[in-house]
């Protein structure tokens, strides 16, 4: 087991502590090597705050973030930056590439803050950048590109370190339908190459590229669908029909 | 309240963070400006001895601080206006025409206008107070200080600053009325493109520098200096404009070339920031780079003229009374009766006579000129006596009968004979001191002081001369007696007891002759006029130094906030990524300390270049010690470097805390 997510719980209170919020009540899942899970609920169901705190860009109030059998929750705070660079790879809904440096810069920042030697991290740009399309763009500046070449360098920027595990924020919302369509390729691609990707999304369209879909309602996992034999517009059928259901469900409490 | 001061007033209030540095700016330039402009026009300082030279002074510190004001506040403007053209943009988004901007735009400037002269109005009279009654306390005045309003100052004030303000107002309006909504929307975010290097100005920017160092280097003459440093700072000036700007281009791409050094932790994020802000950084060092030449250059050579003066000064008076007249014996019983009279005790009484003659040399024979003429050879004389000489350069020498000290000026260490002959006189030569630069007259004939053993060795020299030339016209000429000595009383009793000699020797000269001059002078009387002039140099350099220590603290507290906000995004990339507090920390540093330092160290190499010609203009002051210029430089550089590292700790700390957040 990859990933093991036990008893989430995160409760946000406001500076005095006379309101509390539970932005998460107790969540339970877990990955394994290999698997593209997407996660689903509505805005507010709690999808960021449980992807920060997998990210380890935030605390749980209680229950444990296990990542390949480290307890997330017993590192150190000063050692966490260097934990999420070398375990984990971000991919953002906008981006967050850095205006100042070129496109291989910014792909080869997690390398050079890792302190890598710059001979061999420059080899390892240009192959990142061959297998996503981006060869002839790592001169560019941010600025220069176009939505859907910013993701997929900042994908590159994810995978470099070759981490155990993408953790991606909704990553196809910024994009127009057919960058969304090729960066969701390339996250298939890149699954069957072997990577381990969880992300949040409420876009259908991007989970039904997944192969098992969490869903998460009022702060807890309510329901998860398996790809099993499924084709990609099967899945959509799927998920369509599960968020109609977990709508009409909820009015019903 | 009408709709348009209302969003002007909100959106400042909103803007507080950026607004409230600006308007203490702009309040410390009125403030600044109204000191002088009223120490300039005070009517209290034409009472004191000298004080006119001290309000002429300050015309030319008020004229520097308007230049500077201009310039400063029109930079700092830019600053805000960058920061404010998203919130611009949305308002025309949302249906404001650029008029109407316009019109919010001129609130804003009019009641930053207002605010900054009410306070800085206020503040600044108050200071000016201050600074006069210090003023008039370093003359040693006694002048009743009555508080009035400086009106003419502060309409002079009002009206500079209007200027000012209009000129921002319409820089500000081109600039609105050139950018398009969507630009103005995305121009923080944008931040500037991609910059080529210009090696053209960065080659034109050597090209001004040297000059202006070449300048500094090659100029000797004393009275030249005067007009040749001027052209010198303007060529620094704009070589410094140039190669900040272009070349740390320049530089930053030689380091981002260079893998090694490039794709370090330390190094990554702080050298490709600093590169994507070329332009502005490359301004803002160059201003930093050359106020802080500015202060160091100000501060320096006036506080080395300020202190130098004194013991020059010293020198002219060794005592605090010096009388001397052709009628010596006649002068003198005045003198003592009127001190007896006064009860007044003379102490540290020190007679010597001295005589001065113009003479031609020809190797180490000096000739009287018997008609007067300068020659080529034509040098000046001076015999005076031991004991003076002791007294100003605090020594103890001993000299035999025909033994003497040579002290030469003008002649660059040429003179070296064991023996000299004054006609045919031989003296034997225990030692020459060679000094360059002037006895305070811009003379450029050789000058001989030669100082022989008592007050008898000069009259007997001085009938030697006579002897052979009787004929001619040295009557002209004569041994002068000096007599000095101090009493025990304050300036101001000096100041009287000299009036009651000069009245009682008018009193005498009623019923009897007094031939020829006679020179009743005290040091006290001097020293006044002296303070007049070096304590006004003085002040004015202390108050300009002030006015632009606080510009540079606010350049650099400018950069560092604007920057913080554009940077708070990245560094949470940064951390995002994964970039530790720690390293964020160091980054930073690494950052800072090029932008904080480079300044500094270029400020240092031009006080370098700048030194020799500074001491030049100094020699017009009479002050060519060039160790002690050297040693009041460097403690004036020291006490800089510890302030601006001061600066530097604290604003740094103000920008990580922008940037970093928990």
């Amino acid at each position: 087991m990859l990933l093991e997510v036990k008893h989430i719980k995160k409760v946000y209170t406001t500076r005095f502590g006379s309101i509390s919020v539970e932005a998460l009540k107790d969540v339970n899942f877990s990955v394994e090597r290999g698997e593209y899970v997407a996660i689903m609920g509505e805005s507010g169901s709690g999808k960021t705050t449980l992807l920060n705190i997998l990210a380890s860009l935030d605390r749980p109030t209680s229950g444990e973030v296990i990542l390949d059998g480290v307890d997330v929750g017993k590192i150190k705070e000063s050692n966490l930056a260097q934990f999420r660079r070398d375990n984990i790879g971000f991919v953002f809904q906008d981006f967050n590439l850095l205006d100042t440096f070129s496109v291989k810069d910014n792909i080869l920042l997690p390398l050079v803050l890792a302190g890598k030697h710059h001979n061999s991290i420059e080899t390892m740009a240009m192959e990142v950048a061959e297998k996503l399309g981006i060869s002839e763009l790592l001169d560019k500046f941010p600025y220069e590109i176009s939505g859907g070449q910013k993701q997929r360098a900042a994908v590159a920027r994810a995978i470099i370190t070759d981490p155990d595990i993408i953790l991606a924020d909704e990553p196809t919302g910024a994009l127009d339908s057919k960058s969304s369509q090729e960066l969701l390729e390339l996250f298939e691609k890149l699954n069957k190459s072997g990577e381990t990707i969880l992300m949040v999304t409420h876009s259908v369209l991007a989970a039904s590229h997944a192969n098992r879909i969490l869903f998460i309602k009022d702060g807890e996992v309510f329901h998860q669908i398996y790809r099993g034999d499924s084709s990609d517009e099967q899945l959509y059928k799927k998920i369509s029909d599960t968020l109609t259901m977990l709508a009409s469900g909820g009015d019903e409490k | 309240m009408k709709l348009y001061p209302k969003i002007a007033i909100d959106s400042m209030v909103k803007n507080k963070k950026l607004y409230l540095p600006y308007l203490l700016t702009c309040i410390i330039m009125v403030m600044m400006f109204v000191i002088v402009s009223a120490i300039c026009s005070s009517r209290d300082l034409e009472y004191v001895e000298g004080g006119g030279v001290l309000a002429r002074m300050m015309l030319i510190g008020m004229i520097v601080i308007g230049i500077f004001s201009i310039i400063f506040l029109i930079y700092t403007n830019s600053f805000l206006m960058k920061r404010r053209r998203t919130e611009f943009g949305l308002y025309n988004i949302l249906g404001m025409s650029k008029g109407n901007i316009a019109k919010v735009l001129l609130f804003e400037t009019i009641i930053i206008y207002i605010i900054s002269m009410i306070l800085g109005t206020i503040s600044g009279v108050l200071f000016a107070k201050l600074g006069e009654m210090i003023s008039v306390k370093l003359l040693d005045g006694d002048v009743q200080i009555s508080f009035h309003l400086p009106v003419t100052a502060i309409v002079i004030t009002a009206v500079l600053f209007a200027a000012i303000f209009f000129i921002i107002y319409i820089k500000s309006l081109i600039q609105i009325s050139r950018l398009k909504p969507i630009e103005l929307l995305k121009s923080v975010s944008q931040g500037e493109r991609r910059l080529k290097v210009k090696w053209v100005s960065a080659v034109l920017g050597i090209l001004f520098l040297g000059a202006g160092y070449y300048i500094a280097l090659t100029t000797d003459d004393p009275v030249k200096a005067m007009y040749m440093f001027f052209i010198a700072v303007a060529c620094v000036i704009i070589g410094t404009y140039l190669v900040f700007i272009a070349g740390s281009g320049a530089l930053l791409d030689m380091l981002k070339r260079n893998k090694r050094y490039y794709y370090k932790k330390n190094h990554f994020v702080a050298v490709s920031s600093l590169r994507f802000r070329m332009n502005r950084n490359g301004a803002g060092l160059a201003s930093i780079c050359i106020i802080a030449t500015m202060i160091l250059v100000m501060i320096s050579s006036t506080a080395t003229a300020y202190i130098g003066s004194t013991s020059v000064f010293e020198k002219q008076y060794p005592r605090q009374f010096i009388i001397s007249a052709f009628d010596y014996e006649k002068v003198m019983p005045i003198v003592n009766k009127c001190l007896d009279e006064e009860g007044i005790v003379q102490k540290n009484t020190l007679d010597y006579a001295m005589f001065d003659i113009m003479a031609e040399k020809d190797g180490d024979k000096l000739t009287y000129s018997r008609d007067n003429i300068v020659r080529n050879n034509s040098c000046n004389i001076s015999v005076v006596c031991l004991d003076y000489y002791n007294t100003v350069e605090n020594k103890h020498e001993t000299l035999e009968d025909n033994e003497v000290i040579i002290q030469t000026l003008n002649m660059n260490g040429k003179f070296n004979y064991d023996k000299i002959y004054l006609e045919n006189t031989q003296l034997n030569i225990k030692r020459v001191e060679n000094r360059i630069g002037t006895n305070g007259f811009l003379i450029d004939r050789e000058y001989f002081t030669i100082v022989v053993n008592d007050m008898d060795s000069v009259y007997r020299l001085y009938d030697v001369v006579k002897g052979f030339y009787s004929s001619s016209t040295i009557d002209v000429d004569r041994v002068n007696r000096f007599h000095c000595f101090d009493v025990d009383a304050n300036r101001k009793e000096q100041q009287s007891i000299r009036s009651k000699i000069l009245k009682d020797i008018d009193e005498y000269e009623k019923y009897n002759d007094i031939q020829g001059l006679y020179l009743i002078d005290s040091s006290a009387d001097a020293y006044a006029e002296f303070l007049a002039v070096y304590g006004g140099i003085f002040m004015l350099g202390i108050l300009l130094s002030f006015v632009f220590m606080i510009a540079s603290v606010l350049i650099i507290y400018y950069k560092q906030i604007t920057e913080g906000y554009e940077d708070e995004n990245r560094f949470e990339i940064l951390q995002n990524v994964g970039m530790t507090n720690k390293e964020i920390r160091k980054t930073i540093n690494s950052q800072m300390l090029t932008m904080f330092f480079l300044p500094l160290i270029v400020a240092g190499i031009h006080i370098a270049f700048a030194f020799r010609i500074i001491s030049k203009l100094l020699i017009l002051f009479s002050i060519q010690d060039t160790m002690f210029q050297l040693t009041v430089t460097l403690i004036c550089f020291a006490v800089f470097a510890v302030l601006y590292t001061l600066v530097y700790s604290i604003t740094s700390r103000a920008y990580y805390r922008i940037v970093v957040k928990k």
